[in-house]
């Protein structure tokens, strides 16, 4: 499993990437993107299966971030981790993350990220595997 | 004469409703989030220390956000019975 988190601060990067291998770490391949230039260059080149991104990094701020990598980032899901609101309410922020088409949306709390950020991501993979199950069902059928 | 079986209208359909759901379900989610993320910073600003009793006194408990994901594949079940059911008449 591919995972790109977009971090620039560091600690908040460890907190993530160390829950996430606590529990995926046989299987979990992590990269690291400290600014929104540098993770379009990585998700233009590179496949991922899931993006895990902040909304606050040194050349993008609130839900633009989010539709920025949304731009690129085709059908992989985004989760959005936000420890600010951009002059705005975590309310509003939240909304317009998932209406942008981000699937998750977390509170950047460390205690939050340790225990929500894995239950998210198998949470997102459950959810793709249903997905996929559903589309494909009854293709070509004719009634 | 049978009629055709629309697929691509099929998935079409299908992707929109569980995008909708989705999208509302971690709304709630994020609320109830939210909910918890003001009560934990409320306990530390007043220096709380039974935290939970002031917990189990308040309706941060009221739903389980593991729940609120299982609706979403309950309603992504509904759906599929649902449209599955349209398309066959």
């Amino acid at each position: 499993m591919n995972l790109l988190i977009i971090e620039d601060q560091y600690t908040d990067y460890e907190v993530a990437r160390r829950a996430l291998l606590a529990v995926y770490g046989d299987v979990a391949h992590i990269e690291r993107a400290q600014s929104l230039r540098e993770a379009i260059g990585l998700l233009q080149t590179r496949e991922y299966d899931i993006i895990i991104s902040d909304l606050g990094l040194p050349d993008s701020e609130g839900v633009d971030t989010a539709k920025a990598i949304m731009a690129v980032a085709g059908k992989t899901p985004l989760i959005v981790l936000s420890g600010s609101t951009f002059n705005s309410t975590f309310e509003e922020v939240l909304d317009e993350t998932i209406e942008a088409g981000a699937k998750k949306f977390i509170i950047k709390a460390s205690t939050n990220l340790i225990k929500r950020l894995p239950e998210e991501v198998k949470n997102l993979l459950h959810s793709m595997e249903i997905r996929k199950e559903l589309l494909g069902f009854n293709h070509g059928r004719e009634v | 004469m049978a009629e055709r079986f629309d697929n691509e209208r099929f998935v079409t359909l299908l992707e929109r409703l569980i995008d909708d759901t989705s999208k509302d379900v971690e709304k709630i989610k994020g609320r109830v989030d939210l909910l918890e993320y003001r009560f934990n910073e409320f306990v530390k600003a007043e220096a709380i220390k039974d935290k939970d009793r002031v917990k189990e006194n308040s309706s941060v408990r009221i739903i389980n956000i593991n729940n609120a994901w299982k609706l979403v594949f309950m309603i992504e079940s509904a759906a599929l019975a649902y449209l599955t059911w349209k398309f066959q008449k």
